[in-house]
């Protein structure tokens, strides 16, 4: 696994709090709002683990109202950059941005990630 | 008569409050004329007068008061109160109430969708907003003046969809 470069076919797994509201339930799908971060959209790059186990490590990490993937690829395709972004005791840990240059999603990109994530865990 | 509409409250976009009574000398004109800037939005202090979907949207919002610094686990600030207040303000104009939704970058989301796929969101900050739009699968953003939301959404459900 490469820590420098994500891998188009690279897994990122999102946890969408239970408490900031963000799940739309009529459409059983975060809303956009939860790809909205102005320090960058967190996540785990599945690191060539089992998700089962990417799962319970977030779960353990936050309280979620669901875990959702997307794939690197995807990500590219509407122009946003996953940057690996590795933390203390998470070297898995990456962020989606903009671009190279800046953090903040547009709200298209926002969208589509948010309608295009599939959903690997909710409560 | 005019003690029902002491209770009501006329509100600019910058949240400004004019007492009932104003509004009754305004509105007791044959055809009251209000600047083509200021956001006109009548209610009531008395909660039976206001659809379940606006009150549960105002409580969602109460709600962001109590998100304090890091609610999102990843450093998030909190909300200010005159944006929280501006977000309130336009959905006391809206025919439609939507999804509400604070986001990790000091704004507040509303939320339309359709069945057809077909969505509208709003993006309010404190000095600005923005929307988004998808009909027919045909994309379209800019900037908004929140006093031109509640136009917005009417145009999205049609003309006639007045029921709040």
């Amino acid at each position: 696994m490469e820590k420098d470069f994500i891998k188009d076919e690279e897994i990122l797994y999102r946890a969408v709090k239970s408490y900031s509201n963000w799940w739309k339930e009529k459409e059983n799908r975060p809303s956009s709002a939860a790809f909205k971060d102005s320090r960058g959209v967190s996540v785990d790059r599945d690191f060539g683990k089992e998700e089962s186990d990417i799962v319970r490590g977030l779960k353990k990490r936050f309280e979620v109202k669901a875990v959702v993937k997307i794939e690197t690829l995807f990500c590219r395709k509407i122009g946003a950059k996953p940057m690996p972004k590795p933390i203390p005791k998470i070297p898995e840990h990456a962020e989606i941005h903009r671009s190279d240059t800046i953090i903040e999603l547009t709200s298209s990109q926002a969208r589509s990630l948010a309608k295009n994530c599939k959903i690997v865990f909710s409560e | 008569m005019s003690e029902v509409l002491d209770s009501y409250y006329a509100t600019s976009q910058k949240t400004k409050r004019i007492p009932g009574q104003n509004i009754w000398s305004m509105t007791s004109l044959a055809q009251p004329r209000l600047d083509s800037g200021f956001l006109l939005v009548i209610h009531s202090n008395d909660s039976s007068h206001v659809s379940h979907d606006l009150r549960s949207n105002i409580q969602k919002l109460e709600g962001f008061k109590n998100l304090g610094f890091d609610w999102n686990g990843n450093k998030a600030e909190p909300f200010s109160e005159d944006l929280i207040e501006k977000a309130k303000s336009v959905l006391f104009t809206l025919n439609v109430q939507p999804e509400v939704f604070p986001t990790a970058r000091k704004s507040i989301q509303f939320e339309y969708e359709k069945e057809n796929g077909d969505y509208l969101e709003f993006e309010i900050f404190e000095d600005s907003a923005k929307f988004l739009q998808v009909i027919n699968e045909i994309e379209s953003s800019n900037k908004i003046d929140c006093s031109n939301i509640f136009y917005k959404v009417n145009e999205f459900y049609g003309e006639g969809f007045y029921q709040r």
